[in-house]
């Protein structure tokens, strides 16, 4: 229960960081709406002489895309370069004293700092659905949110393990741009999976990748109905927590700080 | 100048020792720039389907447009990479130094930092532009190599000018990144045919030099445009940004407080 209590103070405090700056708020989410805007230009000169392209019409394929870039300004969290800033300052020392699980603690934090972004990018995200003319049609609201949820397991312990890195590497920009590269690409957040391959498809749906964003995309749009992916999506989701944990635990047997 | 050329030889000799010391972190770093280049070109040739093309641009003219992106990225990946610790220099006082050297504070930037990466993206860069000039029959010959070599500079200028003014926005908002964050949003959109934009966001991207970064130059590489008139535009834009950033720059140290450092 304490335990518990300690999460929500850690999400709450990193919360109220993330949505402190009024101004650089306002900036990202007049950012985004451009981003959004420019995007549907872009899609819309994709389609005007092909109306259907991968068997989706213009408005699946746009929500498709403007839904997964959403999800990745918002559910994507910079673990990676926390963790990798408190390895290299020797602060990680401190976090290790404290009666709290490594991962946990930094899961809170991103968990405060989702919920937080969520809060001003949300609207800005409806206002462009409603100027495009766009609709999330979710068969089942339970099952698209618990995907999100699964979705935002997945991609903070991937961001963890790599944050894990710094334990051995000094510079993780590499790293972490190969990560959010893949990630993005094969998730289905650039462009939606219907354009790979059949093949590619397949494999990507029994592999993790297409669970980052596809997935919970699918289950948003109406696209899914049924728990079929959901179930592989948290399958995945323990398998990435464990893995987590034992790469923590393998990282942690290295340490040797100086100072902090 | 001579001395300027001096000391930044020797600090970028001495940048690539260390930098290249640790070839595991090199290494990293060479699979960042592979993945994230493979990504951006699988979307492109995925996006475009059979069809292979948009609003009136070939599938490799896209990529050779992507390439030069990468190609005037180069100087601000290996000169400029100091600009992401302008803001932490401002919030610690480290800052002070920039008022106290006698050289000119975007020149100081250039002379903090070089980063051998910048090796790595023009690599990218040329495999793109290269890859797509293999399946451009006609385009590639000597003069497409000097009105590139003129062109290219110019973009590189304008790119960076553009970034660094985002970078500069911490002088007044303290943290760079909300700016940063939407500007690139408009730079990575900038590679791609301004034809496909409403007339009211072609007209914006003219009147910012977002447009001298990809579309003016590959007007007269991949459109046949003539050299002098786009060149003389090229000139007007990448002075106009240049003299825009010294002057936000000016600003913002006027505005600057800080004490340490």
């Amino acid at each position: 229960m304490s335990m518990l209590r300690a999460c929500y103070q850690l999400a709450l405090a990193n919360g109220r960081v993330t949505a402190t700056d009024r101004k650089g708020r306002l900036i990202i989410c007049v950012g985004y709406l451009l981003g959004m805007w420019l995007l549907y230009w872009l899609w819309r000169g994709l389609y005007l002489n092909d109306p259907s392209r991968a068997g989706l019409d213009f408005a699946t394929a746009l929500t498709h895309v403007a839904t997964a870039q959403t999800l990745f300004a918002i559910i994507t969290t910079p673990a990676d370069w926390r963790l990798a800033r408190e390895i290299r300052s020797g602060e990680v020392a401190s976090q290790l004293t404290q009666p709290m699980n490594l991962a946990l603690r930094h899961g809170a934090m991103a968990l405060g700092a989702v919920a937080a972004k969520a809060l001003y990018m949300l609207p800005a995200f409806a206002l462009f659905l409603w100027w495009a003319g766009l609709n999330l049609a979710p068969s089942s609201w339970p099952l698209a949110l618990a995907s999100l949820a699964c979705s935002f397991v997945l991609l903070f312990c991937l961001a963890f393990i790599v944050g894990l890195a710094g334990f051995l590497a000094t510079d993780l920009w590499g790293i972490i741009a190969s990560k959010d590269a893949v990630v993005q690409f094969l998730g289905g957040a650039l462009i939606p999976l219907a354009f790979f391959p059949p093949t590619a498809q397949t494999l990507l749906h029994v592999l993790p990748f297409a669970h980052f964003f596809n997935t919970p995309v699918a289950y948003l749009t109406g696209q899914l109905h049924g728990p079929e992916s959901l179930l592989i999506q948290a399958c995945w989701a323990l398998a990435f927590m464990l893995f987590a944990h034992l790469a923590s635990l393998q990282v942690q047997r290295k340490l040797v700080v100086f100072g902090a | 100048m001579t001395a300027f050329l001096t000391a930044w030889w020797r600090m970028a000799v001495a940048d690539c020792k260390v930098k290249l010391e640790n070839r595991a972190d090199f290494g990293l770093i060479i699979a960042g720039m592979f993945f994230t280049s493979a990504a951006s070109g699988a979307t492109l040739y995925l996006m475009l389907g059979q069809g292979g093309s948009i609003a009136g641009y070939s599938r490799y003219e896209l990529l050779f447009m992507q390439g030069f992106m990468f190609l005037a990225y180069v100087f601000e990946s290996s000169c400029c990479n100091a600009m992401y610790m302008l803001e932490t220099w401002l919030k610690n006082g480290n800052f002070i130094r920039y008022y106290l050297r006698p050289v000119h504070p975007l020149q100081m930037l250039v002379l903090e930092r070089f980063h051998p990466q910048g090796v790595v993206v023009a690599a990218t860069g040329l495999s793109f532009c290269g890859f797509a000039l293999a399946n451009l029959p006609g385009v590639f010959d000597v003069a497409f190599v000097l009105q590139m070599a003129l062109l290219l500079p110019l973009a590189a200028i304008v790119l960076n000018a553009i970034n660094q003014m985002a970078i500069a926005s911490s002088f007044f908002l303290g943290e760079y990144f909300p700016v940063f964050h939407t500007v690139g949003k408009l730079t990575d959109m900038s590679r791609y045919p301004f034809e496909l934009f409403p007339r009211i966001a072609r007209g914006a991207f003219m009147l910012l030099p977002l447009a001298g970064i990809v579309w003016w130059p590959c007007q007269v590489l991949l459109k046949g445009q003539p050299l002098l008139p786009v060149l003389g535009v090229m000139t007007l834009i990448a002075g106009g940004s240049v003299l825009l950033l010294m002057w936000l720059w000016r600003a913002g140290m006027r505005r600057y407080a800080g004490a340490g450092g």
